[in-house]
């Protein structure tokens, strides 16, 4: 590296922050062009062999804020990856294209372009084959799925088979934790080794936290590489480029343009997240011909329910369904209670099948950059949500108890077990509230969103910044709205997208 | 989503910059107030967690994690506390710092919300359980968010004991999806 007063300073025509799902195919599409590229990841490469599968061990090294990242209220836990592979190391491999509803009305109210066409969905089509996307075969669906594709049968709900980005998978139920087999087709797999051989340089462990302008153009970035202890700021660094693609999540970019303190003249940067918070809903299958659900064992997420789920801005039902299930550790925190009667629920561990009722929501937050890599999330949820998530619990618990559940938790405060359907009616929205189910979230997004009018986006349909000329981005902060599905597919397409328009920006 | 106005966003945006800066050093001053009161030092360093402060977390794991069963072990006969301190030190410096407030609120806590004039590690047993409660259910959504994140910290450094798993029917070993050498070398003679 070269030095410049006390900055080590490196060189580059295209800087990519963030190596996640947008930023690693950016890097991997500007490489394969010829671009002089450098890729920039706040976290460490992790190959297969360090997943240890210990969750004291992984979620420091796989999550931001060691998976303790929160909203401001702590109401709802923001669980986001770091790594060269971003959230693609600990996703379930969930794997859908953007719903066409979706689509028109980016197009219709954002005056997003070039959505509708045939382009996209070839490029989703290119990415699903690069990723191997595959629906998951039936005799991978494990107890815990099978019980919400039971439940959704006997009510006559419409669900399905969801596709997964898995190659040779040994279903070992470790996804959330990093694979062990090397059976993810994530971006750290699938991406970054042909742009590391197409000429691509990537620097790990390096925090970006501002972006360097002149004269309205962006012309690099500056961060930090922690010290010694890899706990506080070590040397500063500056990178020099004349482009910079943005791809380090809808928090973290969003935090990064606020420091920078880039123009804003409708203060919209950091504004519209969505986070598409969910809660969990948990099924204890203890009958005497029960068979152990054992839900951390085999292939997770496999099966979905979308009679609740709607999409535009006139859908009045927002609620998606899917199986979820966490181990010991992280399990623990969700569960009500502490002491003895904690252990008791604990033991039923083994027989409890869990629906998350995820919301598409309509209602959005905002991000504010904190000191380090700390953001601040401030979002609520208002009236319409909570009808949403009472909807999604009540529907959820229904599911399971018609799929042979002899009860269901719903986790508020306190805590009400549930036997019947009846009972499940009683469930409304006036009794949720902050932290009235405790909630999670994995899927921030739209905090730079894209749109033609500058006056009310951050960015054009090309992803590059209204206000400031280089400066594309490349993760989810560009959806304008929640999307009610899975992002990886759509956020890696989208990041083949603004590779394309950077490329065109160089050529010009 | 109906957009606001750049004036409300800006003005909306300043509130909660505000509020939430008005929260963090009214934890702050509290904590510091807090700590004179019961004569101990804050740590000395940013983030760190003085030697008190870990014993508070440690009364604090002992009774989340007291199940009185033979096969689920006393929080202290498995490292329950130095698995949840070194998850805690992996989060972000102001993250720990709002730990090392917040535990030390806790522990003035019974003063101002009863049920005594005791801190909360001289209490007994019984009336640690019930002040823990009155935190999990309380009306008050700061209070319940505490002992959340209290209980996050504490439930992650129990039940990864592998110590723990057995009374779960927890499994690393016995899943045949897990590579041999993740597996322990009993189980791979086996």
């Amino acid at each position: 590296m070269a030095g410049t007063g006390h900055a080590r300073v490196l060189k580059a025509e295209v800087v990519v922050v963030g190596l996640g799902a947008g930023g690693a195919m950016a890097l991997h599409d500007l490489a394969a062009a010829g671009v002089d590229v450098l890729g920039v990841e706040v976290g460490g490469y992790i190959d297969a062999q360090e997943m240890t599968l210990r969750e004291e061990e992984m979620m420091p090294k796989l999550f931001a804020e060691a998976g303790a990242r929160a909203t401001d209220d702590f109401a709802i836990n923001v669980m986001q990856g770091r790594g060269v592979g971003g959230s693609t190391l600990h996703n379930t491999n969930l794997c859908k294209r953007l719903p066409i509803e979706i689509l028109e009305q980016w197009q219709d109210e954002y005056g997003v372009e070039g959505l509708l066409g045939d382009e996209l969905q070839r490029d989703f089509a290119d990415v699903e084959r690069l990723l191997n996307v595959h629906p998951v075969p039936d005799d991978q669906v494990n107890p815990n799925n099978a019980a919400l594709a039971r439940g959704v049968e006997a009510l006559g709900y419409r669900g399905a088979r969801l596709s997964h980005n898995r190659k040779d998978c040994q279903q070992s139920g470790f996804c959330e934790l990093g694979c062990p087999n090397d059976g993810k087709q994530n971006a750290s797999k699938v991406l970054v080794p042909p742009a590391l051989s197409n000429g691509a340089r990537i620097v790990t462990d390096l925090r970006v936290d501002t972006l360097i302008t002149r004269r309205g153009e962006v012309v690099g970035v500056r961060g930090h590489a922690p010290d010694a202890s890899g706990r506080r700021d070590g040397a500063p660094v500056e990178i020099q480029a004349g482009r910079v693609v943005l791809a380090a999540s809808a928090t973290a970019s969003a935090a990064i343009v606020k420091r920078s303190a880039l123009p804003d003249p409708y203060n919209l940067a950091g504004t519209n997240l969505h986070l598409h918070p969910g809660a969990m809903v948990i099924g204890i299958f203890d009958g005497p011909a029960d068979a152990p659900i054992e839900g951390w064992l085999g292939v997770p997420q496999s099966t979905e329910c979308t009679e609740f789920l709607e999409f535009g801005p006139r859908a009045s039902k927002r609620v998606w369904l899917v199986p979820g299930f966490a181990h010991p550790g992280a399990a623990a925190g969700f569960m009500p209670g502490f002491g003895p009667s904690h252990g008791q629920m604990m033991r039923l561990f083994p027989r409890v099948a869990c629906i998350i009722t995820m919301l598409h929501d309509h209602a959005s937050g905002r991000v504010s950059p904190g000191r380090g890599e700390k953001v601040h999330i401030s979002y609520g949820l208002d009236a319409a949500e909570h009808e949403q998530l009472a909807l999604g619990m009540r529907e959820a618990g229904r599911i399971l108890l018609a799929a042979g559940a002899s009860r269901v938790i719903i986790p508020l405060s306190p805590p009400r077990t549930i036997a019947t359907q009846r009972e499940l009616d009683q469930i409304r929205a006036q009794d949720l509230g902050p932290l009235c189910p405790p909630m999670a979230a994995v899927h921030p997004m739209s905090t730079l969103w894209m749109g033609k009018d500058p006056r009310r986006s951050v960015v054009d349909s090309r992803g590059e910044h209204h206000q400031v000329k280089g400066l594309f981005v490349a993760d989810g902060s560009l959806f304008p709205t929640s999307i009610g599905g899975p992002p990886q597919i759509p956020i890696y397409t989208f990041g083949r997208l603004v590779a394309r328009h950077v490329l065109d920006s160089l050529r010009r | 989503m109906e957009l606001q106005s750049s004036l409300t966003r800006r003005l909306l945006g300043r509130r909660e910059d505000a509020l939430r800066v008005a929260q963090e050093l009214g934890l702050k001053v509290t904590a510091s107030l807090a700590a004179r009161a019961l004569g101990e030092r804050l740590p000395a360093e940013r983030g760190e967690l003085a030697s008190w402060q870990v014993d508070v977390l440690a009364a604090i794991i002992e009774r989340l994690c007291r199940y009185d069963a033979p096969d689920m072990p006393a929080p202290d006969q498995c490292g329950a506390l130095e698995a949840a301190l070194g998850f805690i030190s992996h989060m972000p410096e102001e993250s720990r710092a709002a730990l090392s407030d917040l535990l030390t609120v806790f522990e003035i806590g019974p003063y101002v919300l009863g049920p005594g004039r005791e801190r909360f590690s001289a209490l007994d047993a019984t009336s640690r359980d019930a002040y823990l409660a009155s935190w999990e259910g309380s009306s008050l959504p700061p209070r319940r968010a505490a002992f959340r994140a209290l209980k996050s910290a504490c439930m992650m450094g129990y039940w990864t004991r592998p110590q723990t798993w057995s009374a779960i029917g927890y499994s690393i070993d016995d899943n045949p999806g897990v590579p041999l050498h993740l597996r322990s070398p009993r189980s791979r003679l086996s």
